[in-house]
């Protein structure tokens, strides 16, 4: 069953909870819908599943207008945040609802009701269930009966509304699992509604990532991690750090410092830059592009995180990964330093005279946008009409972390740019955090050799 | 014994709320009943079932019990549909006709009598054309039918508003996913769900109307054994100083309707005991 959603527009009041929303969902496919609340992605959903009506706009199973048809018709499985079972009903009775009460002519004898069922509950594993009350079960027990509620009628399409929100984190983590293999076994196009990254990435095939109505960006789990379209994606998935710089006569600055970024293309202007946490380091005094003071270092498992107070008055925090095979523990950093080069002046204690030192080894390429206004994805590793982006798929083949830049440029005006960044450090390349897509794509028209170590300050291309 | 349970309790004042349970329901209900019974047992059994077994007796017990019932049902029924209206949707006034449905509480009965009365009198507003079809109201058992109703309106909405407003819609939602018709999704999933308190509507609309007196007599014609109710019939012996007499019926009424709240509750625990707190 495919899903065909096209321009759908719902509003309540002045409120746009769908503002344009176009989105093609494939024949067995198991898709995330991802975003904060009231980006409006439980209202999608919901539309779908013929529980809300759009303002404006299709949705078409197969080809065919689904909006023509309730819920009834639709034959969707839906399954809510908060279970909706029946109370006064034992589990075996909830699970056999939506086979009761099909119409008589096709509504199975009794006995095939049962077998039925009882293959459904064997399905979520909770057959010795089937009968208790609903509120003699456990959230997790409640919610793989609703979802075993929701099988019974052979759904056409499955839908998930937070499913697992309701749940501790822990039970929460055996679901996801759970809900993946299930997905695997029986194989109905899926969609469903979270607002927690980790669960979207882990559990989905695509991730759509919406806010404010609209869809910012639609891809694989990886694509959205490793390559956000759009500002908002850039801190939504993932921790990021966001700089407030300010660009000027093909300058980008950060206070007073200018950086080593190309900013060509981009329209003067206050804006935003996204780097990922742990794609930046800490080297030698005047190594890189920032010069900041380290305040603190924690060590969170496996990564050691330093708070760092950059010469222009933000504060960041880095995460510098650790070595491989050395045991990590709170305390044994001065006798043990992972990363002798780095974690060394990590551990180093505050005092007056304590050096500054240039957290970065990172040098930073931006790449440009030069259609403002137009739909400016210079998308890592895909685009290949800009020239920037062409070297950037060219460092990526080198085996760098990826740094992505994104910025709001000129008023009312966004421009979307990506950038990347090349470093050389003493870390074994299996170690490099996030490469392992976009590993070698040569490309004859980017032959610009831009490696750079840690030693030198680096300039823009 | 009692000091040890004492300690084990998590909470303390078990005693002394429990001793003032009992002296207030004391005080207030069971020694005013158990007067009521002791001046019964002045009569011999052969009398007490002389006065039971009168004609009169019978049929006021008849009219006021059977009647009540009837009107209790009819309450249940669009009580519930009003109290659909009200909580589901959302139209001008509706916090208006909220209000409204507590009018019967407040007023005094007889006021309500007198309005009813020449409402539903042959020359009333609602009495003409009803008198026109050939249906007498006032001054006939479907007078003190519609008293009765008019009076217990307000337990059924009562108990069923907020047990209404806790039923997630969600469950509706669910149902209609799962191919329900509207109609299913009402017998099969919502009204399973207020069963208790349709039923906990129902006893103390059913109790409201056998203990009515005020607005009844007036609209009731109080002819005997056609219109008479048992409370007035118990008023009447009072006046005839027949006090043994007036306390048999009350007795009877006093068990009968114990007997009948009683099965009810046990009804409603049960309907009860299969929605179990969530």
């Amino acid at each position: 069953m495919t899903i065909e959603v096209r321009n759908l527009v719902k509003k309540f009041g002045s409120f746009a909870a769908l503002d344009g929303v176009d989105l093609k969902v494939d024949n067995g496919e198991l898709l995330a819908l991802l975003g904060p609340s009231g980006s409006g992605k439980t209202t999608l959903l919901r539309i779908i599943a013929g529980l809300d009506w759009p303002d404006s706009g299709e949705v078409s199973f197969n080809g065919e207008d689904a909006l023509a048809q309730g819920a009834r018709e639709r034959n969707v499985g839906f399954v809510f945040q908060h279970y909706a079972l029946f109370r006064h009903m034992t589990v075996f009775e909830n699970v056999a609802f939506g086979l009761r009460v099909q119409p008589r002519a096709i509504r199975k004898d009794e006995s095939t009701i049962r077998a039925r069922v009882k293959e459904l509950l064997d399905l979520v594993q909770l057959d010795w269930l089937a009968d208790r009350y609903p509120s003699q079960l456990s959230g997790g027990q409640r919610q793989r009966i609703a979802l075993a509620r929701a099988l019974a009628i052979e759904p056409r399409i499955l839908l998930l509304d937070e499913p697992f929100g309701a749940l501790d984190a822990k039970v929460r983590k055996e679901l996801r699992k759970w809900l993946r293999s299930l997905h695997h076994e029986i194989n109905v196009t899926s969609i469903f509604v979270t607002h927690d990254q980790e669960e979207a990435l882990e559990v989905a095939n695509r991730v759509v990532v919406m806010d404010k109505g609209k869809i910012e960006q639609i891809g694989s789990p990886d694509d959205v991690y490793e390559t956000p379209a759009t500002a908002f994606v850039h801190g939504f998935i993932g921790e990021s750090i966001e700089l407030p710089v300010e660009v000027e006569g093909g300058v980008i600055r950060l206070g007073d410092r200018s950086l080593p970024l190309a900013a060509e293309g981009l329209a003067p202007g206050a804006s935003k830059l996204f780097v990922r946490r742990h794609d930046m380091l800490v080297g030698p005094p005047g190594s890189g592009a920032f010069e900041g003071a380290v305040q603190h270092v924690r060590n969170f498992g496996p990564v050691q995180r330093a708070e760092v107070a950059l010469s222009g008055g933000e504060t960041i925090e880095i995460d510098a990964p650790p070595r491989q095979g050395t045991a990590r523990r709170r305390h044994d950093r001065l006798r043990a330093p992972p990363l002798p080069d780095i974690c060394e002046r990590l551990s180093r204690p505050i005092g007056s005279n304590f050096p500054k030192y240039s957290p970065f080894s990172h040098c930073w390429y931006a790449t440009t946008a030069p259609h403002l206004g137009a739909p400016a994805h210079a998308r890592c590793g895909r685009d290949t009409h800009h020239f920037a982006s062409c070297r950037l798929r060219r460092q990526r083949s080198a085996g760098p972390a990826a740094v992505h830049v994104c910025g709001h440029v000129g008023p009312g005006l966004q421009a979307r740019w990506a950038g990347g960044c090349d470093h050389d450090l003493a870390i074994p390349p299996k170690q490099r955090p996030r490469h392992r897509r976009h590993r070698s794509r040569p490309d004859a028209a980017c032959r610009i050799p831009v490696r750079r170590h840690g030693g030198g300050q680096q300039d823009g291309p | 014994m009692s000091a040890i349970a004492a300690r084990r309790r998590t909470l303390p004042g078990f005693g002394l709320t429990m001793g003032l349970t009992l002296s207030w329901l004391s005080v207030i209900i069971l020694i005013p009943l158990a007067g009521l019974f002791l001046k019964s047992f002045e009569l011999s059994p052969e009398q007490f079932w002389a006065i039971l077994s009168s004609r009169r007796t019978l049929n006021a017990l008849r009219v006021s019990f059977g009647l009540a019932f009837a009107a209790a049902c009819v309450n249940l029924v669009m009580g519930s549909i009003i109290v659909w209206a009200l909580v589901r949707y959302r139209f001008p006034g509706r916090r208006l006709f909220d209000a409204i449905v507590d009018v019967p509480f407040a007023l005094p009965t007889a006021v309500a009598g007198v309005a009813l009365t020449s409402l539903f009198a042959e020359k009333g507003w609602l009495g003409a054309p009803l008198a026109a079809l050939g249906i007498k109201v006032a001054f006939t058992p479907l007078g003190i039918f519609i008293a009765m109703i008019f009076i217990g309106i307000p337990f059924v909405v009562r108990t069923v508003q907020p047990v209404l407003q806790d039923l997630d819609p969600e469950i509706e939602e669910a149902a209609g996913s799962l191919g329900a018709s509207r109609w299913q999704t009402i017998i099969r999933v919502i009204l399973p769900s207020l069963a208790p308190a349709l039923l906990t509507g129902l006893a103390l609309a059913f109790a409201r109307a056998v203990g009515e007196y005020g607005s009844v007599i007036f609209i009731a014609g109080n002819l005997p054994n056609v219109s008479e109710i048992a409370p007035l019939l118990i008023v009447i012996r009072l006046s005839e100083f027949r006090y043994a007499d007036a306390t048999a019926i009350a007795v009877v009424m006093l068990v009968v309707s114990f007997v009948i709240i009683f099965a009810v509750n046990r009804l409603q625990r049960w309907a009860q005991s299969r929605i179990p707190a969530r």
